[in-house]
C-alpha cells in the first residue's frame, strides 16, 4: 500500500493528482475512495475527502486548500477501515500494490503568484517505509544545482505512530569527515530545508539520524522550478550483499556525526 | 530433466510466448551475469533550444573503495547510430557532463546514451551494479528540470567489455498496457520521449495512434492538447517514457 503527500508553506504550494486506476490496467476503479489522515492528540484521524478542484471519473485532484504539511492521503474503501488501530498506520488494502509502483503526481508551485514555474514527479510513500527506523544517505550534488538562485531539500517522513518526534539531519563532508550543518526535523511532516549553494559539492552528503524519509531536491531560478527525489543507496546494487554494503557505508558516515 | 525444462522455458522464444499468453510473464531478463554494470537508456536533447546535463556518482569508489575506476559512455542518435563514445577517468564522488550542441559539434537532435562503470583491475565487485543517475533538461537556457533514470536496458560485462541487451522483454502481440498516472489537462504542450529498450522492432499505440519503433530507436511523440490522459499499448513489457510538459516557456520533465 502507498501513501501520498504534499507541501504547503510560505515558499511552496502543491497539487496532488491521485489516479483511480492501476498503471497496467486500462479500467478505472469507480468505487475507490480517497482518505486524508493526520496525527492529532496521539491518534491517527482519518477523514474521507469529498471535494477537490478536479475530482473526476479517473482522478482525485486537489491543491493547497486541502493539503497541510502533516497530511497524508491514501486510497481505500470505507469497509477496509473498520476496527482500525488509531495508534498505528496500517496496510489498509492492496489496491496500490502494483508493478511498476502505483504513483500520484505531486506538483509544486510558488506561493508567490508572480512566479509561474512548476515542477512535479510521480510520487509515492510505501507503507513498509512507515514501519521502520533508519537513516537516509544522499548526495547533495546529485540533483542540487549550484547555478540556481536557491536550493532546498524537502524531507518527507511518514512514521507509523501518530507523533511529531524531533530528529536530526546533517550535511556532512565525507572527505574532511566533518559536519557542515545540523537541522532539526520532525516526523510525519513535510520538512523544507534551505540548502546553501556553497555546500553543493561532490563530497557533501545529506544524512538523517533515526528516521527515514524521502529526500526531494528543489531548485529555483528566474521563477523556474525543478523538483526530483534521490534513490536510497541500496538501489545501486542489484545483487549480493547490498544491505551490508550500505550498512558499512552508513556506519562510516555515522562516525562523523556521533 | 528439470533443468532442461527450465532452460527451454527461459529461452527468448518461450519468454516471448509466455508474455503473449500471459503465462508466468517475464518483464525483465533475470539472468544478467555478475561483474556487470547495468545502464538505462538515458535521454539527451539538443533539439529545439534544449540542452541536457547528466549527473552521476562514482559508485565503485563509494561502495567498494575502488580507486581509479572510470566510466564508458556511448551516445546514439534517434536512429540508433553511434555518434560519440568516450571514457571519463579521474572521477569525483559526484560528476556531471553537459550535453549541448557544442558537445556534438553543432548537432541539434535527440537520442539516448548508456553509462557503464568499469575498472581495469580485478577489484570489480562480484555484483550487479546500476547507477540510477540524474538528467537535467534546460529549455531556452532556463533552469534544468531534473529527472532520474528509470529503467534497466543494457549491461556491460567488465571482464570482456561485451555489452548485453534485451533486459526488457517483448511479446508477439500488443498486450502490454501502461496508463500514465497523471492528468494532462492543464498544459500547453505534452511530449513523450520514448526509446525502444530492446533489439526487436516494437509496435506501440499511444491513445490509439500507432507507431513502429525499430530496435533502440527514439521518438518524441506529441500528445494533442485535447487528450487529458495517456494510455500506451505495446508489445514491450516495460515501456515507460519520459514526459515533457510545457506552460509557455516553463517546463517540467519527469518519468512517467
Amino acid at each position: 500500500m502507498n501513501y501520498f503527500f504534499g507541501i504547503n508553506n510560505d515558499v511552496f504550494k502543491s497539487k496532488l493528482t491521485i489516479p483511480k486506476f492501476q498503471n497496467r490496467i486500462p479500467n478505472t476503479n469507480k468505487d475507490i475512495q480517497l482518505f486524508k489522515c493526520y496525527p492529532d492528540k496521539n491518534e491517527w484521524k482519518i477523514e474521507e475527502m469529498h471535494k477537490g478542484n478536479g475530482f473526476s471519473n479517473n482522478f482525485f485532484i486537489f491543491d493547497n486548500s486541502e493539503i497541510k504539511n502533516e497530511d497524508i492521503f491514501f486510497l481505500s474503501k470505507k469497509d477496509d477501515l473498520n476496527n482500525r488501530d488509531k495508534q498505528k498506520l496500517d496496510n489498509y488494502n492492496n489496491f496500490t500494490d502494483t508493478t511498476p509502483s502505483y504513483r500520484a503526481n505531486f506538483e509544486i508551485y510558488f506561493t508567490d503568484k508572480n512566479k509561474l514555474g512548476f515542477s512535479s514527479y510521480q510520487s509515492e510513500y510505501p507503507y513498509n517505509m512507515t514501519k521502520i527506523k533508519g537513516s537516509i544517505f544522499t548526495s547533495v550534488s546529485s540533483i542540487g544545482n549550484r547555478e540556481a538562485e536557491k536550493n532546498y531539500i524537502l524531507l518527507r517522513n511518514i512514521f507509523e505512530k501518530p507523533i511529531h518526534q524531533v530528529f536530526n539531519a546533517y550535511l556532512v563532508d565525507i572527505k574532511k569527515k566533518c559536519v557542515l550543518e545540523n537541522f532539526k526535523l520532525k516526523t510525519n511532516y513535510s520538512n523544507l530545508l534551505k540548502l546553501k549553494n556553497e555546500y553543493i559539492k561532490p563530497e557533501v552528503y545529506f544524512i538523517t539520524d533515526k528516521f527515514l524519509g524521502i529526500p526531494i531536491y528543489i531548485s529555483e531560478k528566474n521563477g523556474h522550478l525543478s523538483m526530483e527525489h534521490t534513490h536510497p543507496p541500496h538501489t545501486h546494487i542489484l545483487s549480493g550483499n547490498k544491505f551490508n554494503l550500505v550498512k558499512n557505508l552508513k556506519e562510516r558516515v555515522h562516525e562523523i556525526i556521533s | 530433466m528439470k533443468s532442461l525444462v527450465k532452460f527451454f522455458a527461459n529461452s527468448n522464444f518461450a519468454v516471448k510466448m509466455r508474455n503473449t499468453l500471459n503465462i508466468k510473464p517475464q518483464m525483465y531478463n533475470k539472468n544478467i551475469p555478475k561483474f556487470s554494470s547495468i545502464s538505462d537508456s538515458f535521454a539527451w536533447r539538443t533539439d529545439n533550444s534544449f540542452k541536457t546535463i547528466f549527473k552521476f556518482s562514482d559508485i565503485l569508489d563509494l561502495f567498494y573503495n575502488i580507486e581509479n575506476s572510470y566510466v564508458e559512455l556511448n551516445f546514439f542518435n534517434k536512429n540508433n547510430e553511434v555518434i560519440k563514445s568516450m571514457e571519463i577517468k579521474n572521477l569525483d564522488l559526484s560528476n556531471h557532463l553537459i550535453i549541448d550542441k557544442k558537445f556534438f559539434n553543432g548537432l541539434e537532435d535527440y537520442g539516448f546514451f548508456n553509462i557503464f562503470h568499469r575498472s581495469n583491475d580485478l577489484k570489480f565487485p562480484n555484483d550487479l551494479i546500476s547507477n540510477r543517475c540524474y538528467l537535467g533538461f534546460s529549455f531556452k537556457n532556463n533552469l534544468y528540470s531534473f529527472v532520474h533514470g528509470n529503467n534497466f536496458v543494457s549491461y556491460l560485462m567488465n571482464k570482456n567489455g561485451k555489452i548485453g541487451e534485451d533486459i526488457i522483454k517483448t511479446s508477439f502481440i500488443k498486450n502490454q498496457f501502461y496508463r500514465i498516472q497523471k492528468s494532462f489537462d492543464c498544459y500547453d504542450k505534452v511530449e513523450l520521449f520514448v526509446t525502444n529498450p530492446t533489439t526487436k522492432k516494437i509496435y506501440v499505440s499511444v491513445n490509439n495512434e500507432n507507431y513502429t519503433l525499430n530496435p533502440k530507436y527514439t521518438k518524441i511523440i506529441n500528445i494533442p492538447k485535447k487528450e487529458g490522459e495517456i494510455l500506451i499499448r505495446s508489445n514491450c513489457t516495460f515501456l515507460r517514457p519520459t514526459v515533457f510538459t510545457y506552460k509557455k516557456d516553463f517546463i517540467d520533465v519527469h518519468h512517467s
